[in-house]
This record gives structure tokens, sequence and C-alpha cells, in this order.
């Protein structure tokens, strides 16, 4: 379970236990991974390591998901970066929201580790 | 002076008049015919004297050259004897008497003997000499040569008495013709002055007999004239009484039409009342009596101002109809208000002289006015006020609506939250679950018990969020059952504190209680008041890193005030004001990181006022926040309830 492919995943999520959850799923399907407990660390820590994908929770305090992935966007380096945005508001003004900021793709929690190892490996490989 | 001597009657002033005038005339004439009359007798008796003298002179020129004197004598004495003779004498040339014959009283003549000498006239003429009634006449006696004198006195007495027979015939004649002629002109007169009176009678009483006529006398032109223009006046008369008639009539029936109608009334100049037809007396309440000869203005209300009468007085006395509604009061009191024509009436020179008001009541009509005046103001006041209450409701559904969309609004954040919050603890459960499920051959036996302690925590957690949701609900829509109990609040919380005090003690923390000497009774719901405390302490562990948190009771006047006091984190000002709302939770990673469902606080909040109470906060960052409740205390145990700390 090794990071033999060498690819960073950034994880923000403010909840511990689901960020837990996450860092399992990340690092079973062999990426590296580097955690951010809120907005601001994520937005931090995604211009120092320069992930290859970054999942964003949307309800934090500091900065939200959304703004984290629109300030993100709006740096001409992270155009190419996937963004998984994570959430527990799963309505179709926060699926357009998400769109509108720049993500990738859009997953409402409670999500299946199963069905997340499924599409990092899928984006990232 | 005249006209109350003279009669009145015509006939009369000719009969007096006639009268007068013969009466002036006839004695005149008389006396003048008697006069003429009594000169031709002196004449004829002087031409008798003269005759009578020649006749003795010639005879007793023979008897004086004779010298026979007696037969002068005789001579004498038959002369003598002629009527009216008074003495006759013969004197010889020098003036002696020769003979003297007088008539005695007797009438007898009588011969004279005395010689005396006689004044003789110097010439040889026949004299003729008058005086007092007696003709003397002197003749002389001629023979060859003159020779001697007759004398002759003669009585003219006779002649006098003629003369007077005269004038009495005269007289008489005069009156009786005088008597005569009155008659004749009365005769004449008569019918023409019947006529007259008759004309006159008529045209004094034609008055009444307009149309009557009068035989026309047509032996005078004047009479006929008079009848006949009697006669077209009358006739005029008539026909103008016709006419006057007709238009008195006419007028009586407009007047009486308007009596009925109108309200009329006659003034002076002065605006003194002189006529008053029935409706004013009615409508005054005044009797005619009361009204004619005074002011109009007894019926003066005094609503009208001064100016209002001097305008209408400015207009009627220069001439003009006046028209206007006018206030008046009745004798009892009553307002009548009336619509008025006055119209002046004027003389030849312009100047009025009397004013004619006529009047329709219009006090109904007013009443009606001022009554539909009156509800177009209070149906305008109600429109008004129905504005105002639209507007009002308008503004309260804009405010209820606005409420109600925020309502909506945090209706559909809440649900949005509260499924949020509801996934939160559910993701975990939902993750480690399948992670162990689909790993559990590669997992270790720690990390299955790590994982399965994660699930077991998200579940409490995820029932404790549902509890609280349900107790929110229960509360906010009033179904939540609270039995209440007579609670000492300190005992109630000593024992809470108790519970909490391992929890402290393996933070770290220090909970210090400050409690009263004593009780502090309540009636509340004990299980409510636990959740309160339990919060509120659950709180302040979670958020109070370091240092100590003292839970404080005193009982204030009629309440009793608990206060929980941590060293943790404290809330930033802005945020003060919403820790009690809903999923509020200070918006930090520390804050999340602990946790909570976000609904303590509201719960809290909810609690306390359901009893009365009052919470709030007092808070510092970094220094530490105060959380502070009120119960109302039970009022029979405030006295009991011992010292206040």
């Amino acid at each position: 379970m090794t990071g033999s492919q060498n690819k960073t995943v950034l994880i923000c999520d403010d909840e511990a236990n689901i960020r837990e959850s996450i860092r399992y799923v990340v690092n079973k399907a062999g990426f590296e991974f580097v955690l951010a407990i809120d907005g601001v660390e994520a937005y931090d820590k995604a211009r120092a390591v320069h992930p290859d994908l970054i999942l964003l929770d949307v309800g934090m305090p500091g900065m939200t998901g959304f703004e984290v992935c629109n300030r993100l966007r709006a740096d001409a380096g992270f155009k190419d970066v996937k963004i998984i945005i994570l959430t527990a508001y799963g309505q179709i003004a926060d699926q357009e929201r998400a769109a509108e900021v720049g993500a990738d793709r859009f997953m409402v929690k409670p999500f299946s580790p199963r069905d997340l190892k499924q599409l990092l490996c899928e984006m990232l490989v | 002076m005249l006209q109350r001597i003279l009669p009145r009657r015509l006939d009369r002033q000719v009969m007096l008049f006639v009268s007068l005038l013969l009466s002036l005339v006839v004695p005149f004439f008389a006396l003048h015919e008697a006069d003429k009359s009594a000169e031709r007798v002196v004449d004829s008796t002087m031409l008798q004297a003269r005759a009578l003298a020649e006749n003795i002179s010639v005879t007793s020129v023979e008897h004086i050259v004779t010298q026979d004197f007696a037969s002068t004598e005789q001579l004498l004495l038959r002369s003598a004897r002629f009527p009216g003779v008074e003495q006759v004498q013969v004197t010889d040339i020098n003036g002696r008497v020769i003979g003297d014959v007088f008539v005695g009283q007797t009438g007898e003549p009588i011969l004279r003997y005395e010689a005396q000498l006689v004044y003789v006239p110097g010439e040889a003429d026949s004299q003729l000499k008058q005086s007092a009634g007696l003709l003397t006449v002197w003749q002389p006696i001629v023979g060859a040569n003159a020779v001697g004198w007759v004398r002759l006195s003669y009585s003219l007495a006779e002649a006098e008495s003629i003369a007077n027979q005269y004038l009495h015939d005269y007289m008489v004649d005069g009156l009786i013709m005088t008597v005569m002629l009155i008659a004749l002109i009365l005769l004449v007169m008569r019918r023409p002055l019947r006529v007259l009176r008759d004309a006159a009678t008529f045209a004094g009483q034609l008055k009444n007999k307009h149309g009557e006529k009068i035989p026309i006398d047509k032996r005078s032109v004047e009479i006929e004239q008079l009848g006949t223009a009697l006669n077209e006046t009358s006739e005029n008369l008539f026909e103008q009484d016709a006419v006057i008639k007709q238009a008195l009539k006419a007028l009586n029936t407009q007047k009486s039409a308007m009596d009925e109608h109108s309200i009329v009334s006659i003034t002076d100049v002065g605006g003194y009342i002189t006529y008053a037809n029935q409706k004013f007396v009615d409508a005054t309440g005044f009797s005619r009596d009361e009204l004619l000869g005074k002011k109009h203005d007894i019926v003066k209300s005094g609503f009208h101002s001064k100016e209002f009468f001097a305008g209408m007085w400015a207009t009627i006395s220069s001439g003009n109809v006046w028209h206007g509604e006018i206030l008046n009061k009745s004798k009892h009191g009553d307002e009548v208000w009336v619509n008025t024509t006055i119209v002046p009436f004027m003389d030849e020179s312009g100047v009025p002289y009397e004013y004619v008001a006529i009047r329709t009541d219009v006090t109904e009509q007013k009443k009606v006015e001022q009554e539909l005046a009156e509800k177009a103001r209070s149906l305008s006041q109600m429109t008004d006020h129905l504005e105002d209450l639209v507007r009002l409701r308008t503004s309260e559904l804009e405010q209820a609506n606005i409420q109600l969309q925020h309502l909506n609004k945090v209706k559909s954040e809440f649900v949005s939250v509260v499924s949020h919050e509801l996934r939160t603890p559910l993701t975990s459960i939902k993750s480690f679950s399948e992670i162990l499920h689909d790993d559990i051959e590669e997992l270790d036996i720690d990390s299955q018990k790590h994982f399965l302690s994660i699930i077991n925590d998200e579940s409490e957690r995820l029932g404790r969020l549902i509890n609280d949701l349900l107790d929110l609900q229960k509360m906010d829509s009033g179904k939540m059952d609270w039995n209440n109990e007579r609670v000492d609040m300190v005992a109630l919380l000593s024992a809470s504190a108790e519970l909490f005090s391992k929890a402290y003690a393996d933070k770290g923390l220090q909970l210090k209680l400050d409690f009263i000497d004593g009780e502090s009774w309540v009636m509340v719901d004990v299980d409510r008041i636990r959740q309160l405390i339990t919060n509120l302490l659950s709180n302040a562990l979670k958020f109070t890193e370091t240092g100590s948190v003292t839970v404080a009771i005193v009982n204030n006047v009629g309440e009793v005030e608990v206060s929980v006091s941590d060293t943790g984190l404290g809330i930033p000002e802005h945020e003060i004001a919403n820790v009690f709302e809903h999923f509020h939770q200070v918006n930090s990673s520390e804050t999340r990181e602990i946790g909570g469902s976000g609904l303590g606080l509201a719960i809290c909040k909810d609690i306390v006022e359901h009893y009365s109470g009052r919470i709030w906060v007092e808070s510092e960052l970094a220094r530490g926040s105060r959380f502070v409740f009120t119960l109302p205390l039970l009022k029979d145990d405030v006295g009991c309830s011992g010292e206040v700390a």
C-alpha cells in the first residue's frame, strides 16, 4: 500500500473522523496524502505541496471549500489540479456552485469509501 | 271769507247774484227816472206859474192905470185859488204893494192890507227864483210903459209830492220787475241747473257707479258735452274697472299662490316689518301683531356675520335684487334656513321705499345637505381609516410576508443545516462500517476497535443530535411535557456538578462551586433544568483548555441566578448575540474540532424562557465566558430561602 504512483492527495475536512476515513481510503489506494483541518490550512498546504488532487469539504470555519477552490483556480498554477468537492450539503444549488468554482467532481456525504477509491484511481492514473 | 257767506248751491248763487244786481240797479233806475219826472213836474209848474203871472200882469195893467184896486184885489183872490199858489202880490214900479193875497192855513186866499215896500228886480224882464220848495216869479206889468210888478210865490210841494209819487211808483215797479226777473231767470235756469246738479251728483257717485249713464240734455251744448264726457268717463271707468278687477284677481291669485308657497314679508327702508303673510307667521312663531312695526332682525339667529347683512343691505338699498340663504331663529328658538330673494320697490326717483322678501324654507334640505356632508365626511374618514387600515394591513402583510420569507429561508437553511449535521456523523459511520466490512481481514484488532469506537461515538452523536432536535421541536411547537415540581436549585446544581467532576478532572480543569448557604426553591421540570446545566457545563468543558470553571448560585429578589464561568476561548463580540441560535457555533476550527450539535444553547434558551427566566452570556476573547441564567423563585419560599450569598 505504498504510494508507488507517487501522487499526492490533499485531504481537507474539519471533522477528524471523516478526515481519518478519507486518509484510510487515499492511503489504501496507494497515494501520498497531506491533511488540512480547515479551509485556510488547505489553501496554504495546497500552495506549499502542490498536490495532484484535492479533496475539499465545504462547511468549514474560516474559509469554505468553495472559496478555497475558487482561489486556487484563480492561480494559473492550479488550473490542472484535480479538485473533488466532498460535502454533506447535497443540494443541486451546492452542486452548481461547485461547478462554478471550478471543481472537477462533486461527491455527497456520506460517501462509499469503495466509490471514492475508484474515483481517485480514475482521476489520478 | 266770501266762500263762507256764499251759498254752495249754484241756483242759489245765481239767485243771490241776480237779487243783488237788481237791488242795486232797480233803485238807481227808479231814482233816476223819478228825478227826471220831478224835473218835468217843476218845469211844468214854472210854466204854469209864469203863465199865471203873465195873465195877472196883463189883466192888472188897466186896473193900475185906472187905479181900480178893487178889481186888482178880485183878480188876485181868483188867482190865489190856483193850486200851488202861496202868495200873489202886485206892486207899482217902485215896489209899493198894491194888492197882496196869501193862502192861509185853511187853503182859502186871504187879502192882506199891509202897506209895505218890497224889493223889486232892477231889470224889467220877468224873473224866476226858486228856493226852499218855493218858486217866486217876478213878472213886470207893462202898459204903455212899465207900471208895476206881479210877484207870485208858488209852492213846489205839490211838484215834489208828485215826484215822490213817481219815485215810489218806480220803486214798486222795479221790485215787481226784480221778482219777476228772478222768477224768470230761475225758470229759465231751472232745467240746466237741475241737469248740472244731476251731473254733479252723478259725478259724485260715479266712483260707485262705473258704467252707468246720465241722460243727455241736448238743449245746451255745454251740458251735452258735459253729459257726454261724464258718460264716456263712466264707460272708461267701467272698462278700467274690469281691467283692474281682472288684474287684481290675477294679482290676488298670484299672491295667494305665492302665500301658499313662500314666506313673504315686506319691510320699509328702515327694516321695519309692514307686512307678513301667514307662512311668515307660522315659520317665525310670532303673531302678526308681534311682527308688524318691528325690525326684521327680530328673527335674526346670530349665525351670520355683520358683513353678511351689510352686503345684503348694500345690494338692496342700491336697488338691486338680493339672493341668498339665511338662517333665521323663530320665537321658540328653532332655527330655520330660508332661501331668500329680496326685491327693492322704487319710487319715480329710483329710491327704494320698501323691500319685499320672498323666502322658501330649506331647513330640511339644509339638514339633508348637512347630513350628506356629515356622511360624506364620515365616509371620507372611514375611507381614510380604511385606507390606513389597508396600509397597516398591507404593511403588516408585507412584514408577515418578509417574516414568512425569512422563516421560509430559515426553515430551508435549517433543513439544509440539519441534514448536513445528520450526514456528518453518518458519514463516519458509513465510511468506517464499509471499511470494516471490506477490509476486516487486513485490519489489525486495534484498528478494528478504533474504527468501531468511531462508529459508536458518531452513532451516539447522531442520537444526541436527534434527541436535541426532537426536544427543540417539542418546545418550539409547545408539545413538550413539563413535569414541574418543587426543586432546590442548590441541590440540583450540586448533583449535576458532581456528575461532571470526573470529566473536568480528566481534562485537568478545576470545577469550582460558589454556592449560597441555603436553598433556592423553584417550580421546574427537573430533567429540563438538568439538561440546561449539563449543556452549560459540557460547553465550558469543551471550550476550556486550561484553568477552571466556576459554578455560582445566588438568590436575587424573586429569582435565583446561576452562572457558569470558564477561563476558555471566549466569544468574539459580534458572535455573542448569535450563540443562542440553532446550529450556531462560533466559526473557528477549534470549535468545530470540539464538535457539538449546535443546538445546546438554543435548547437552554428555550427552557429558561419557558419559565420566564433570562439567559445571557458575558465574554471576552481568550479570557473566558460567563453564561448566566435566572429562574423565578417560588414566592412562598423566598423568605425561608436563606441568606443571599
